[in-house]
């Protein structure tokens, strides 16, 4: 099938972009790793809880917070690491087919025997390969990271595993955000949007948990869906706030490859 | 001979007048088209509806008997070969690899077809797209589009930017398309070259075809230029009168006499006993200039 070929072609192209990635990842979780031990030793009880809660939504972190690996990653890590891959989602969204619309690679995949909507599922398929990958070495690797550099006998593997696995399923609702706005406007004012929509979703997440800030303006943002409060409580992801991701990913894709079946291409 | 791909009064509107309007082309097996137009006429337009890339407002395309659309093309693709405009790869990529990965798209074993063009089209494949010169990346689409050695060739202005030595070898390799039995659709802004190699000649304007006909009949009906060095300017505005000539020029040493009825004309000057003048061979670059000359002052009028 021409697809696969598609796919493996698409794939071979991201390994270096993947690996580098994953490195940038690696050295991110070595150095909070090596912070851990520190700030458990000079941070006490009384500091944190003299932050108050509000601050405390804002970190995704409680009482415990430096108690734990888990939450300390679920506080530091597993945010910046949950918006950095949705902006980089969002961005491979965008080029997956907007990106070939505009350097007119796309003649290369236009002038084979496979459909239009087989060229859109391929260039997901492709990217989310991308996301498994990159998500399972990072995870690993942060896991590895922890384990090692840290003092705490014995961390989950459950935990690490439901913290990425639900990062991944975010990676691939932008993505699939990114891929429908890249069909449906110009690619420069998609990558703008589809980069602007999940900055600002993340600072309303945040932001929601504070007093006096409109509480619906969370449930826009994807970032909520994740729910970290409640990985680092249950040491599992919430599936009906996945499901919102999956379902909401399922509509975009829908849209996206019935809107590039029916789309001209100039070039 | 064959008909391979057929449009029937196909429309792509863009408002304003700009578009592509009952648009009705033909190709033949064995058969070079020349699609010619000035910029902006509907050439481009034209060619991406034949291949799949925008679809028309109206009209039916048939390729190989099949009624054609955007959605349903990619079934006879490995049977056409497309050569855009402006030629884009994956820039990291060399030639060599973005041949293989043609090739493993198209699922077709062609790796001797695409060596043996690189070497004739004296292409370096170890080097990376955007390492390229604009015409050895002009080389590596023509290379991407002839190496399956498809039956429909839809070339948009596939000798530009190439030097004329690579021109001279890619209307080679269109002939032998041609002997093959491809029909071509080919665009150019360069007539001499649409006279050399073509069979039929399109000419679009505004978005409409305005001449549709084989090269020789275009020729043939095309106007012929009389040039004399001495005749009574009385003579020239009788010629005039009785539509005899389409138009004249006064040069310092000669004068142009513009006609569609050779005949006509010789028999007029014999006539006057005017002996001495030359008759030049029509070309397509006369004609066509000539006919947007005609067609834009029938416009104005």
């Amino acid at each position: 099938m021409i697809w696969q070929q598609i796919i493996k072609i698409e794939v071979k192209k991201k390994i270096k972009s993947c690996i580098i990635w994953c490195i940038i990842w690696f050295g991110m979780a070595l150095m909070m790793a090596s912070m851990f031990d520190i700030l458990q030793d000079t941070i006490d009880q009384e500091f944190m809880a003299s932050l108050g809660q509000d601050l405390m939504s804002l970190m995704n972190a409680d009482l415990d917070y430096l108690s734990k690996v888990e939450k300390f990653v679920g506080g530091e890590f597993l945010t910046f690491y949950a918006m950095t891959a949705g902006i980089l989602a969002v961005i491979m969204g965008v080029n997956s087919i907007g990106g070939r619309i505009y350097d007119k690679t796309i003649t290369q995949l236009a002038t084979k025997k496979v459909s239009r909507t087989g060229i859109y599922i391929s260039q997901l398929v492709s990217n989310i390969i991308y996301f498994v990958v990159s998500s399972i070495a990072i995870g690993i690797l942060t896991y590895f990271s922890f384990y090692l550099l840290s003092s705490q006998d014995s961390i989950s593997i459950k935990y690490f595993f439901n913290a990425f696995a639900v990062v991944l399923i975010l990676e691939i609702a932008t993505f699939s955000l990114g891929q429908m706005l890249g069909v449906l406007i110009k690619k420069n004012i998609a990558q703008s949007a589809g980069v602007g929509f999940v900055v600002i979703t993340w600072f309303f997440d945040s932001l929601s948990k504070l007093d006096g800030f409109p509480e619906f303006l969370q449930y826009i943002s994807p970032f909520h869906y994740l729910n970290i409060p409640h990985i680092n409580k249950y040491f599992v992801l919430n599936q009906p706030d996945s499901l919102v991701l999956i379902f909401t990913s399922i509509v975009m894709i829908t849209i996206g490859a019935i809107a590039f079946n029916k789309k001209d291409i100039y070039i | 001979m064959t008909i391979l791909l057929k449009t029937e009064s196909i429309t792509k509107d863009f408002g304003e007048h700009k578009g592509a309007f009952d648009i009705d082309i033909e190709l033949k097996s064995g058969e070079i088209t020349g699609f010619i137009g000035p910029n902006g006429a509907g050439k481009t337009t034209t060619m991406l509806m034949i291949a799949g890339f925008i679809a028309p407002d109206s009209g039916v395309i048939k390729i190989l008997e099949s009624n054609i659309t955007v959605q349903n093309i990619y079934n006879v693709m490995p049977k056409i070969g497309f050569l855009p405009g402006e030629i884009s790869f994956d820039k990291n990529l060399t030639a060599k690899q973005i041949f293989k990965n043609n090739q493993s798209l198209l699922q077709i074993e062609c790796s001797s077809k695409w060596m043996e063009l690189s070497k004739y089209l004296d292409l370096n494949i170890n080097k990376k797209f955007e390492e390229l010169s604009l015409g050895n990346r002009k080389k590596v689409g023509i290379v991407n589009t002839l190496m399956h050695e498809p039956k429909i060739l839809i070339l948009d202005e596939p000798s530009s930017g190439l030097d004329p030595l690579i021109q001279q070898k890619l209307f080679k390799l269109l002939n032998d398309a041609k002997e093959k039995g491809s029909a071509i659709l080919l665009s150019s802004h360069v007539l001499s070259q649409v006279q050399t190699i073509c069979d039929n000649i399109i000419m679009i304007k505004n978005g409409n075809i305005v001449i549709k006909d084989t090269k020789e009949n275009i020729l043939n009906q095309s106007l012929k230029v009389f040039r004399i060095e001495k005749i009574n300017s009385v003579y020239v505005e009788e010629l005039e009168k009785n539509r005899k000539i389409e138009k004249w020029e006064q040069h310092s040493n000669e004068i142009l006499l513009y006609t569609k009825d050779a005949e006509g004309v010789v028999k007029y000057l014999t006539s006057k006993e005017i002996y001495s003048f030359y008759i030049d061979k029509p070309n397509l670059e006369d004609t066509f200039l000539k006919e947007y000359e005609i067609n834009n002052n029938n416009t104005q009028l």
